[in-house]
């Protein structure tokens, strides 16, 4: 009996139980990223077009300065998506980072340089927290990180007394060289923003070339499959906690550099911010899928509309609405992408979208 | 167990070199007894089918065989030596390798990704070497002929048959000389259960020793060279394929040519 007698349409439908649609993986990850990358200009030329000032290198670095703190966690929480995971108490560690290293400057002398190392551990306790209820006691991420997100905003509130902690006027470091400088030969490059360049490239190469980064994919993927193959999701996903705190207290440390002082309401909407970033970047929400490289276009794109909005004279309040809107719209894109098949169907049974054309067209495509 | 029919305990009929076996297993969940005496071997470069309803202990067997849980009672041997199989880990280790049902791969990675998942090829002991990664991965796909186009497609874009195709390369990638295939044709289509068939019969020309678990009778007598029948946790038949037919076997599974249950 060969196999070429049988029915021939049973083929290979390439059908993966993990993607429904009927197009391969491999393409509709391709398109996400082109997608994404298209977008980006597009709203670059639009805002260029649109925004007075808008264009030219003083504002893109501004842009770029404002943005390289939400970069710097979202690298990590991209990570933690893919793992399967996410974080939602980063705007707070950010504060408290924030308000622990100038309170070790301002109140009891500490070398900055070393207060900006202890910030980074405080940001790493404080994932290592996250990462334990998570994975030992086995607490959902979110109702962990929920907690965890009033946690520490309430901390940094009762030790500041709600009130910013200045650092000393006269204070001295090249600390604060390599956190607010300029470097006059770029066109006045903000110094800061080199600092999350530097986050997404390592964090870039570290997850697409490591044992580690393949790891993190494998976790999110498919747990099981990486529990048989003896990695530690658990472990994967705990260091993922931690690496996104390093990451909270290292954004801390250079807020507190920038403006030489501490703030405990900093990071009211930085969550929201690192979030949009991280999705609109298009992580798969479920986990097992994403690129630093979306992500770095994902908070390119949230910096670019804080800032032209203003520009084209919109209220500033409304970006809290926009980055919103955005975070649900590409949300459901993902899953109406992911459920293509499912929604064609339902097109279908619409009497006045279906014609003579309809079906023939939308079959013609795949 | 005294009464017991046409199961002679230790003495598997095959004349060749025992690889694996188990003798006088047992296994009690509270008071279920899931596996009550059973013994099973192995040869080098033969395929034994495992067969029995739901709740036979097929499953049990399997568990035990991949350490994943440990027996009351009995013994294994691997190549003659008795061991302790104390986890999965271990059992990969010891070079048995399962490819269970759902098989365990990661959809949105590449096959070679896949084939080396947990013990990627590294460049200073951190950096995954892909270049070799996928060399090493295509070399073994070609070795097998398990029929993979290409390594570098991704996992969740294969058909049913190549996915298994995959989680067997991996098994055996891994060191396994044993095999554990659980219902390996199941929800596949025909022309993807051929394409299975094909390649497990490959794989017994090349040495590999395969306990098949298997409901479907066309696949297990197209391809065992044996046939353990497990009822209720007994083992209550054991026969060479070329001399027993379909109806003998399933007449075992359900227990009709011995009266009720005991």
């Amino acid at each position: 009996m060969s196999a070429d007698a049988l029915s021939p349409r049973t083929a290979e439908p390439a059908r993966g139980s993990g993607s429904s649609g009927s197009r391969p993986l491999r393409q509709v990850l391709l398109q996400r990223e082109a997608g994404l990358a298209f977008v980006t200009i597009a709203v670059f030329a639009f805002f260029s077009l649109s925004a007075p000032h808008f264009f030219g290198l003083a504002n893109v670095y501004d842009i770029a300065r404002v943005t390289t703190y939400t970069l710097i966690v979202a690298v990590p929480m991209t990570y933690l998506f893919i793992a399967g995971e996410f974080d939602m108490s980063v705007g707070p560690s950010f504060a408290l980072c924030n308000v622990f290293m100038a309170l070790l400057v301002a109140d009891h002398g500490v070398n900055p340089w070393l207060a900006a190392l202890a910030a980074i551990g405080l940001g790493m306790t404080i994932g290592a927290v996250n990462g334990f209820v998570t994975t030992v006691i086995g607490v959902p991420s979110f109702i962990v990180t929920l907690g965890m997100l009033s946690v520490l905003s309430g901390i940094a509130l009762v030790v500041t007394g709600a009130t910013a902690v200045p650092m000393p006027d006269g204070i001295q470091s090249s600390f604060f060289s390599a956190t607010n400088g300029i470097i006059g030969p770029l066109g006045d490059l903000p110094v800061s923003i080199l600092w999350g360049l530097a986050v997404a490239l390592i964090g870039a190469c570290f997850l697409r070339y490591t044992r580690f980064g393949y790891h993190v994919y494998a976790t999110g993927g498919n747990a099981d499959a990486a529990r048989a193959a003896g990695i530690s999701p658990r472990k994967v996903k705990f260091l993922c906690f931690v690496l996104t705190g390093a990451a909270c207290g290292l954004v801390g440390a250079l807020q507190a550099g920038w403006l030489k002082e501490g703030d405990p309401t900093i990071g009211s909407d930085f969550t929201l911010l690192v979030m949009a970033a991280t999705i609109i970047g298009g992580v798969a929400l479920t986990g097992g899928a994403g690129s630093v490289s979306g992500t770095l276009l994902g908070a390119w794109i949230i910096g670019m509309l804080a800032n032209g909005l203003i520009l084209l004279g919109v209220e500033s309040n409304w970006n809290k609405f926009f980055n919103g809107v955005i975070i649900v719209l590409v949300a459901s894109g993902e899953l109406a992408l992911k459920n293509k098949d499912r929604l064609r169907g339902m097109l279908r049974t619409l009497p006045q979208r279906l014609g003579q054309s309809g079906p023939a067209r939308f079959r013609s495509r795949t | 167990m005294s009464g017991m029919p046409a199961a002679d305990a230790a003495a598997p009929l095959t004349d060749r070199r025992i690889i694996l076996s188990a003798e006088g297993l047992s296994k009690h969940y509270g008071q279920v007894t899931a596996l009550d005496d059973v013994s099973l071997a192995i040869g080098e470069g033969e395929i034994v089918a495992l067969v029995g309803d739901n709740g036979a202990g097929k499953s049990t067997m399997i568990s035990i065989l991949t350490g994943l849980v440990q027996p009351d009672a009995g013994v294994l041997r691997l190549d003659g030596e008795e061991v302790l199989i104390e986890s999965p880990r271990h059992a990969q280790e010891l070079g048995i390798a399962t490819v269970f049902q759902n098989l365990a791969l990661v959809n949105q990675r590449e096959v070679a990704a896949n084939l080396f998942l947990g013990r990627e090829p590294t460049k200073f002991g951190f950096i995954v070497d892909r270049r070799r990664m996928v060399e090493q991965a295509a070399e073994a796909v070609q070795r097998l002929r398990v029929g993979l186009p290409n390594v570098r497609a991704l996992a969740g874009d294969l058909s049913g048959g190549q996915r298994q195709a995959v989680a067997v390369a991996r098994a055996i990638v891994g060191g396994g000389r044993v095999l554990l295939m659980d219902e390996p044709t199941a929800a596949l289509g025909v022309r993807e259960t051929r394409r299975v068939i094909e390649f497990v019969k490959e794989l017994r020309a090349q040495g590999m020793s395969i306990l098949l678990i298997s409901h479907n009778m066309q696949d297990v007598f197209e391809l065992a060279d044996r046939v353990v029948i497990f009822r209720q946790g007994k083992k209550v038949g054991e026969r060479v394929i070329s001399e027993t037919s379909m109806d003998e076997v399933v007449g075992l599974i359900v227990g009709n040519s011995y009266g009720s249950e005991a």
